[in-house]
Formats: structure tokens, sequence, C-alpha cells
């Protein structure tokens, strides 16, 4: 680490250039995965990344380069490069007078990934091994995976902000292959947060490796999901990367501020049916998407995106903040160093409503009933939406019956907001890896149960 | 500290921990990104990065550790952390390292075509790409992703058994997404073209086919749910074929978690299938003459005329087998271990043009787009479940383009239900290049 004058420096080279705006990301992160195939170590590998990234804007233009050269001189070179490709006339800076962005630690640390032995780490994965390879005799093959990660970021720009923060992942990934009469599947569980190992005093291992084994099982023994229009129920949980999907990044300012979504110029309108409430909150103790400040330095804060269906915030980065003449939502991210940040996700979930989930499945004559969700897409400009339906059920006369597999709900995000009739009371949050424009990033998604009135499914004829 | 000081150091600091053998992986590399909106560049990326990485072998056991700058201190840091590493390693597997044997073709894939071409010329480049994209057609309202990019990387691997080898490369890509609407609905088309030199993009092409793809898709109308004939537009079939490739890694196979096991040499689809890894092929990026391990790449059939011919082996899962390795270690993310897989997949045309495969077909159904690949599809059991995009076909002619809908089958089944194979071979961002294919019969969710 340099001085703030030695950093001050930097940025007054990149706004030399006739620059607006001036930014320094510097990461330090120790990352390492274990994985353990039918309970044996296969592989393990960890190590450090180091890098900066620097960012200018000049209007609505953004500049971003890169370096692994952390001296002052490598540094001094990346901002030359960034001034060169503004180049306009000169202007003269003072020294910058940074101002910490204190914030309250929501994401405090017992014990850190790199403190802890490897064999106890390897310890919980053979519990998890255990609970999925023990759970039914069709169980064949159990691959876990521990990843974990400590990373530290210093973020210093022209406007005098100096923020640091330190994030910490755990996660423990499960997947178990079940084999039945030559068929195939498979399940996955995934659970983790931002936490260092005492992660595991609050998640047992065993029931998370029984979960994953629990898809896989009743997945071999189903028969393929129905194709057609129908309603569906999806459940709590990790089922909430239907609100990801459907609409979740076409109200990130990525999309919106060039207009490229369906929820552009809609603030203060009715998107969504009545019982559809949604926030984004990065400032939840402990949880997998948190954050004390951005990956811009701006103190993350809880914002509500649909209040009783009406479209009340977007989530803006910066550069978002400029095209859209809205204030930053703390909403900044980016895989690391080698992304420029962008508005992205958090936690990012469907607030509780009035149903008991046996209600709404028992108001349900025919349906199908997704008990767990797989990833999905969307293209924000369209809406477009797609998600895979890894554990499901036929509902038939107001009752949970067979299972079925290999089903794909698509639909229209902004469609889809509108037919969500019946919300539950039992909200839970999962967590998921979340692709974009900047990289791959830790982010919750949840919901309680919901039914949309109408879907399409895709399964068999 | 310069890359031989570093790796004297790492070896000897290696050999005093108590390592058998070790091996260095060494990759330095640059990206250049640029991004327009509205014919203004909206963000611009320029980049250089390094990676190290240590590999220790100890009884047949291995640990693996990384880094991002090359000093003393990062060499034991790395020694160490792979040390640990390899103490909690079990199992049966035994690890080896290449000794560098071997016929090494003198493929030469850098040009430094796109390192000579300066700033100005690229920003030219990407905002006519963007102009002629949103001047196509008046029905095209904006172009939400315009993109470019080059980059270039140099690669040596080398070890305490004699392998010492380096490797350059370098290439580029253009990527359009274009919006059309109109009254009653927008619609977006893709256009993605990967090259070796910036002489090879076709920037008009390339916005064309953007622009008319959203148009074509305007005026969609529901399908009814059934089973159809099916055209898989030449990139579709490459990003659905790429999707199923970890089928053919032997890790995978020897796991049971592949549907292949146990299918060496019998019919595994239609005779109109064959099926290549080729390392060189000319106008891919990727291509190079030796894998992460080191180890001599080597073009091979797959598949022959609907036969499978081989798996594709690293090292370790080669002498499990004891037979070798094919070449096709691949490092991936420095994240995770590496993993097996083809380096370009070539799907071999047939005679038919495309219009003649939509004649073929008669009544059916063209895709032209798939989504969720990442998530609707089951490795293991080969099923997929997907959203898609495309046009109804009647009378062997394009009839109208058809509302969001699914496909589901599994790609073992599509293997078999190949009619014919297509003459419009092209590479798809699944480092794959495939014809457009005829398959017999697939399910259709949408009414």
């Amino acid at each position: 680490m340099h001085s703030d004058e030695a950093y001050s420096a930097v940025i007054n080279k990149i706004l030399s250039g006739g620059a607006d705006f001036a930014e320094i990301f510097l990461e330090e992160r120790y990352t390492g995965s274990i994985s353990m195939v039918q309970g044996e170590v296969e592989g393990s590998v960890s190590g450090k990344l180091f890098g900066a990234g620097l960012r200018a804007f000049k209007g609505t233009r953004s500049i971003y380069a890169y370096t692994n050269e952390l001296s002052l001189d490598g540094l001094m070179k990346v901002a030359e490069r960034l001034r060169a490709v503004i180049s306009q006339e000169k202007v003269t800076d003072p020294v910058i007078d940074f101002r910490n962005n204190e914030s309250v630690d929501v994401c405090p640390v017992l014990f850190s990934p790199n403190n802890v032995p490897k064999k106890d780490k390897v310890r919980v994965m053979q519990l998890a091994h255990e609970g999925a390879s023990t759970f039914a005799a069709t169980i064949s093959q159990v691959v876990v995976n521990f990843i974990e990660y400590d990373q530290n970021v210093w973020i210093y720009n022209s406007e005098g902000v100096k923020a640091q923060d330190r994030r910490v992942r755990t996660r423990l990934a499960i997947s178990a292959v079940a084999t039945k009469d030559g068929q195939m599947e498979s399940g996955f569980y995934g659970p983790g947060a931002a936490m260092g190992f005492e992660f595991f005093n609050i998640v047992d291992p065993r029931a998370a490796g029984e979960r994953a084994a629990r898809i896989a099982d009743r997945m071999v023994r189903a028969e393929f999901a129905p194709a057609g229009r129908m309603p569906v129920i999806i459940s709590n949980e990790f089922g909430g990367v239907i609100f990801h999907e459907a609409c979740g990044h076409a109200l990130e300012a990525t999309g919106v501020a060039k207009g490229a979504s369906v929820f552009a110029g809609k603030l203060g309108q009715k998107i969504a049916n009545e019982c559809v409430s949604a926030i984004d909150d990065p400032t939840i103790p402990n949880a997998w998407g948190s954050a004390n400040v951005d990956d811009e330095g701006t103190p993350t804060r809880k914002n509500l995106l649909i209040d009783k269906g009406v479209l009340k915030s977007y989530m803006v980065d910066r550069l978002g903040g400029l095209r859209m003449k809205m204030e930053p939502t703390g909403s900044a991210r980016r895989q690391d160093y080698t992304f420029a940040p962008t508005s992205r996700m958090s936690n990012t979930f469907l607030l509780p409503g009035e149903y008991y989930p046996e209600e709404i499945i028992a108001a349900t004559d025919y349906g199908l009933y997704a008990k767990s969700l797989g990833g999905g897409s969307v293209m924000p400009s369209t809406g477009e939406f797609n998600f895979a339906v890894k554990e499901g059920y036929m509902i038939e006369k107001g009752r949970v019956t067979r299972p079925v597999r290999g089903a794909t709900l698509i639909g229209k995000g902004n469609e889809v907001l509108t037919k969500i009739d019946m919300v539950g009371n039992d909200l839970e949050r999962g967590q998921g890896m979340c692709g974009s424009l900047s990289g791959s990033i830790p982010a919750d998604v949840g919901q309680p149960t919901v039914r949309v009135s109408e879907l399409i499914v895709g399964g068999r004829n | 500290m310069d890359f031989k000081t570093f790796v004297d150091k790492a070896f000897e600091i290696s050999r005093r921990k108590g390592f058998d053998e070790a091996e260095i992986y060494y990759s330095r590399g640059g990206e250049f990104q640029l991004s327009s909106l509205n014919g203004e560049i909206d963000s611009y990326t320029d980049a250089s990065s390094t990676e190290v990485y240590f590999r220790g072998l100890k009884n047949g056991k291995i640990g693996t550790a990384f880094s991002e700058i090359l000093s003393e201190e990062v060499a034991t840091l790395l020694v160490e952390e792979a040390f640990e590493n390899c103490s909690i390693a079990s199992g049966e597997d035994v690890y080896i390292f290449h000794d560098g044997t071997g016929d090494y073709n003198d493929f030469e894939g850098y040009s430094g075509a796109f390192q000579k071409k300066t700033v100005k010329e690229k920003i030219d480049t990407i905002v006519s790409l963007e102009k002629l994209a949103l001047e196509y057609d008046k029905k095209i309202l904006m172009v939400p992703t315009c993109r470019t990019a080059d980059t270039w990387s140099d690669v040596t691997i080398i070890n305490t058994l004699g392998l010492n080898r380096q490797y350059k490369s370098d290439g580029g890509f253009a990527v359009v997404v274009s919006l059309a609407g109109d009254e009653k609905s927008k619609k977006t088309g893709f256009s993605f073209s990967l090259v070796r030199t910036p002489e090879e993009l076709n920037v008009k092409r390339i916005a064309e086919e953007a622009s008319r793809r959203a148009i074509d898709q305007l005026g969609a109308v529901n399908v009814k749910s059934g089973k159809y004939r099916v055209v898989f537009r030449n990139d579709v079939f490459g990003q659905l074929f790429g999707t199923f490739t970890s089928m053919y890694s032997a890790d995978n196979v020897q796991r049971g978690l592949s549907v292949l096991k146990g299918k060496m040499g019998t019919v595994i689809g239609s005779s109109k299938l064959t099926v290549y890894d080729d390392p060189f092929l000319p106008e891919s990026p990727y291509s190079k003459p030796f894998d992460d391990e080191g180890v001599p790449t080597r073009k091979k059939a797959l598949v022959e005329k609907g036969e499978l011919k081989t798996f594709l082996y690293d090292l370790r899962t080669a002498e499990k087998e004891g037979t070798k390795s094919t070449g096709n270690s691949v490092r991936g993310t420095y994240r995770s271990k590496p993993s097996i897989a083809p380096v370009n997949t070539v799907v071999r045309s047939g005679d038919l043009s495309f219009d003649e495969l939509l004649e073929t077909m008669g009544e059916g159904i063209l895709v032209t787009d798939l989504t969720g690949l990442h998530s609707g599809t089951n490795q293991v059991s080969g099923e997929f479940s997907l959203g898609a995009s495309g046009f109804f076909v009647k009378n062997g002619k394009i009839s109208n383009p058809i509302e969001q809908f699914t496909i589901s089958s599994d790609i073992l089944k599509v293997y078999s239900d190949i009619l014919e194979v297509g003459n419009d071979s092209v590479s798809s961002i699944y480092r794959v290049c495939s014809p457009s294919v005829l398959i017999d019969e697939i399910d259709v969710a949408s009414e």
C-alpha cells in the first residue's frame, strides 16, 4: 500500500488529461477451493490475487484499465495510458483530501480462511459426503466442493472518497447423482455466507449433503414434466431466482440507463400485482451478497425496489447515475479488479405475504410445484427469461402428487410480475452466483412460496 | 524478478520442502475491449495480467497454488501453500507430469495484427459497427450491446522432468445485439464473430446480421405444443453440441458421470454425424500446439459416421487406464482444478445448403436461438429443456416467426435423430464449428 499522497498523484495524473472523474480500486485476495470426489480429496488449489483497476469518466464515457503492477511506477504508467485516451487540455488539480468512508461492519468474521487448517475443512466436507452418500441406495456419486475467499479492497476517487472493505465468503457446494434402472439424475445444494469457518456453527454439512441427495433421489424416480401453459407454484428460498431473472436484472441501471430495459421510465408506476413487494439489501449481516461499501466505495443501503406492485427504485452505480441523473444506490459490484464495476443485485428478494404455503397449494386445482430451481437467464431489453426446475412435482386437485423432471420455465418478466397472484408467509433466502457484465459475483435470491397464475412449462408432450 | 530466476528459486525451495517434482505454468496476457452506445465509446478497457501456478508432486499426489506476481516471497508462499494442499490429497489417483517428449506441431497462433492497429482504428471499427446495425432499418430501436475485443496470451510451462514449452496466441471478437420493435413487441437479434486477425472481421455482415435477425422475429405468433421436426441453425447447433462435450471427458466417464460410459466403439448417433477435435483449426484463436499440462495436442475423430472413436484424456485419467493423454487438459480459471475438454470441436459438414435443409424438412421449426444452456441442461443424463426462438417452416420455406418456446430432448436422441447435415459451417462461441442440422423429432412447448 502507498500513501494517500501517492494515490492522489495517480488520480491527478488521470485528471490531467481532462477526465471528470478518476478512481483507483485495489484488491488483494486469498482464495481457495477443495474438491472431494466420492469421499476422497481430489484437488486443492489456493492462492492470491493482487491487482489494481483504474477508471476515468469523461462525460458518460468510461475508460478502464487494470494491472498486476502495483508499484507506484506501475500505477502511474496505467494512469498515463488513461490520460492519453482522453487527452484533452491540461487542467491543474490540487492534492485530493480523502475522507474515510466509515461504515458499520455488517459482516464480522471470526475465523479467517487463511487461519483454519485445511484438514478441518476436509472434515466438514466428509460430513457432507456422508450425509449425501448414505441418504438413499440410489446415490451413486457425490462431489463436494469447499470454496472460500478473503478479499480486501481499497477505493480512492477524485471526489475524495477513500473506502476500505473486507469480504470473506465461505461456501459448501454438494452435487449428488442418483442412478436407477440406467437413468441418472443429479441434485445440488450450495449454502454459503459472508462468514469464515464459523459458518459451520449454523449450517450442518451433513444435512446439506442430505438435501442435495434428496433432490437427485426424487428426480431419478420422476417422469417427464408435461408441456404447455399452466399455473406454477414456486417454493421459497432459491425459488427467488424467478424474481432475480424476471425482474431484478431489468432494474439494474446498466440496462435502464440505455433504455434497454422493459422497466425503463416506469418509476412510480404499477408494474406488478399488489401482492408483490421486493427489496435489494446488501446490509443483511453476514449474508452471501452483503458488503459494507460497494465496489465504488459508496456505503451500501437497503433499497426498496417494488412496494405493493409500484416500482420505487432501480439499482444504480455511478456511471448509470450520471446517465440517469440519479444518485448511486450503493449497488456497484464487480467480480474482481479485472472488471469495471456496474450496477448489480446483492441480496434481492420478494417480501412475505399473507398465505401459508399449504393454502396456496390447496387453492390450485392443477399445475406444477417447483420445489427447487436451478439457474436462469434473461434478456433485459425484451424481458424474456428462462430458468430450470431442478426438483418438481405435479399439483392435482390441491395436493402435491408425483415428482416430475426436466422442466424449464419461460416467460416475460414484465408479464410474470402481474401474474403473481398469491404470496406466502415463508420468506427464505438461497445462495447463487450471478453472472453479468462485471463478472460472476455472490448474490442471494429469495422469496416466500408464490403462485404464478400461468407460465409456459417446457416439458414433454 | 525475471521468470528464469523465479523458476530456479521455486524449484530449489520445492526440493527442500520435499516435493518429488515441480512444475510452473506462467501466463502473461492482455486484453483491449471497446463498447459503443449512440455513436460514442461508452466503455474502454485496456489491461495486462500475469498468472503463475505452481504444482508439486509427492508420492503421486498433487498440490497446486497460484499467484499473480513473481518474487522470492511469492515463490516461497506458492510452495508452502501447494505443500499444504498436497498434504490433504487422498484417494487412488496417481498424478504425473509430462517430460516434454513427443511430436509438437509448429502451429503459429500469433500474428500481432490486432496489436498493430491503433486505438483510433479500433474506435472507428466499433463506431461503424453500431452505426451499420442501427441504420439497417428504422425498426431498429437501439443496439443494446456493441462490443469488440482483442486479446493475446503468452504461456510457458516448465517442469523438473525436462518439459519447457512456450506458446503465444492472439485473436479477437465482435458481438452485436440489436433491438427491434413495432407497435406490438420488441425482439433482439444477436451476431457474434470470432477471428484471428482484424482483417477477418466483416463489420457490415455482423451488423446487418444482428439487425436482420431482430427484425425477422417481429410479429412472432405462438406455436402449438407438440413434437416437431427441427432444423438447428449452424451456430445454434454448435452451442447445443458444445454444451454437452463434457461427456467425452475420460474423467466423467471413469466416474460414471457420462452417458457415453461403456459405449466406446459402438454406434451412438446417425451415420451422418462425424465430429473432430481439431487443435489446429486455422480460424480459431483457441488453437494451440500443446495442452495445459504441456502434452502435444493432435487432431482426432471423436465420432465417425455415428461411431464413438475416443474419449478425451489428460495425464491422470490416461494413467488410470494405462493409455496416453490426448492433449486435452484445460486449466480454465485459476480458482478451480483443471478439467478435460476439446480444443476446437468440429462437426463435419454435409452436402445440403441451408435452403435445401429446410426443403428436406418440409414442415417443422427452424431454431435460431437457445437460452438457459447453463441451467436447462443435465450434463449427467444428457437431457435438456431450453428456451428457444425461431421460425415456423411450411412447404420447405420459412413461414413466420414464433413467440418464445421451449425444446426438450436428450443429446444422444439428437445424435441419433440427425437426418441431414448442412454445408454452411460456422464457428460459434462454444468453441464449436458446426453446420446447420436437421433433426427428426423434438418436443416443443408453447401454447
